[in-house]
């Protein structure tokens, strides 16, 4: 179980102009800190080629500090870092999720309390090459 | 003529700890990245756009990447950005409703991501995408009724 945990992304984009000694700046940011104090934590670490790898949330290797095999019965946050880039999907046939080349994409999940039909899958962007990934889940 | 630089993280961090007779395990997950944004060695300057409103039910188109006179952002020199390089590099996406779903269309047809906001948790997608189109919707999630609610969407590339 989650003793405590945070998921952080923070957006940051200067714009700056000059226009006959006339300087503007424009500064883009988005922000968000959501802590967590309970719940459940797992990661799954692998590689896929094109073909999409399956991940079930309620049957994972995955153990907790107890030792025990960690099962979601929902799946409220996702966050994948793939290199050179993988395709997130929600069940083995469903749509992109998300997409990390490289920096991780950070999603949650539609349906909260239910695990999608299939769980989740992954596949590498490129036709030619294999991706190495990395998932965070939380949920409950 | 301006210029954008700027940085965007993304922070894990959760700590999964059990004590059992008198010996504490404890188990710490982090996944961090920082990556610093700025022009395309190939020259393409880096752009950014902010897209924000409100929405329904009803889908609505929030940017065609292929136009500039989708969207109304300007940049510092007062001008509305064009991606000329082609590629939206990053969106992230934050709602504040019950939830909503932004969608990723390229050559019209083809969904590159589907990513999800609610409660003004930011989902971020970093992957490549060629001239791509937003579309927005809200979603009904467990229960939550809120069926219009306002938006703010990020998006940077080249």
């Amino acid at each position: 179980m989650v003793g405590s945990g945070h998921i952080t992304v923070d957006v940051e984009l200067a714009d700056a102009a000059d226009d006959n000694g006339v300087a503007a700046q424009k500064v883009v940011s988005l922000k968000r800190r959501n802590e967590y104090a309970s719940g459940k934590v797992a990661i799954v670490s692998g590689t896929c080629s094109q073909i999409r790898v399956s991940i079930n949330p309620a049957s994972l290797t995955y153990t907790d500090a107890a030792g025990n095999p960690v099962a979601f019965s929902g799946v409220r946050r996702l966050v994948l870092q793939a290199e050179p880039g993988a395709f997130l999907y929600r069940s083995f046939f469903g749509f992109p999720y998300g997409c990390s080349m490289g920096e991780p994409c950070v999603v949650s999940d539609f349906t909260p309390d239910t695990l999608p039909v299939g769980g989740y899958s992954i596949a590498s962007t490129s036709v030619t090459s294999t991706a190495s990934f990395t998932l965070v889940i939380y949920g409950t | 003529m301006s210029t954008v630089r700027g940085r965007v993280s993304v922070d894990v961090q959760f700590r999964d700890s059990t004590t059992s007779a008198s010996v504490q395990s404890l188990k710490t997950i982090a996944l961090q990245d920082a990556t610093e944004h700025e022009d395309a060695p190939s020259g393409f300057p880096l752009k950014v756009v902010v897209l924000s409103g409100t929405v329904g039910t009803s889908e609505i188109t929030v940017a065609n990447f292929g136009s500039t006179a989708s969207y109304a952002y300007k940049n510092a020199a007062g001008v509305v950005p064009q991606f000329s390089g082609g590629y939206v590099d990053g969106v992230a996406f934050s709602y504040t409703g019950g939830g909503a779903n932004l969608r990723c269309i390229e050559e019209g047809t083809v969904e590159k991501f589907k990513i999800q906001s609610r409660l003004n948790r930011v989902a971020v997608d970093q992957g490549r995408h060629f001239i791509p189109e937003l579309k927005l919707q809200t979603f009904a999630v467990s229960g939550d009724t809120v069926a219009t609610g306002s938006y703010r969407i990020v998006v940077w590339g080249l």
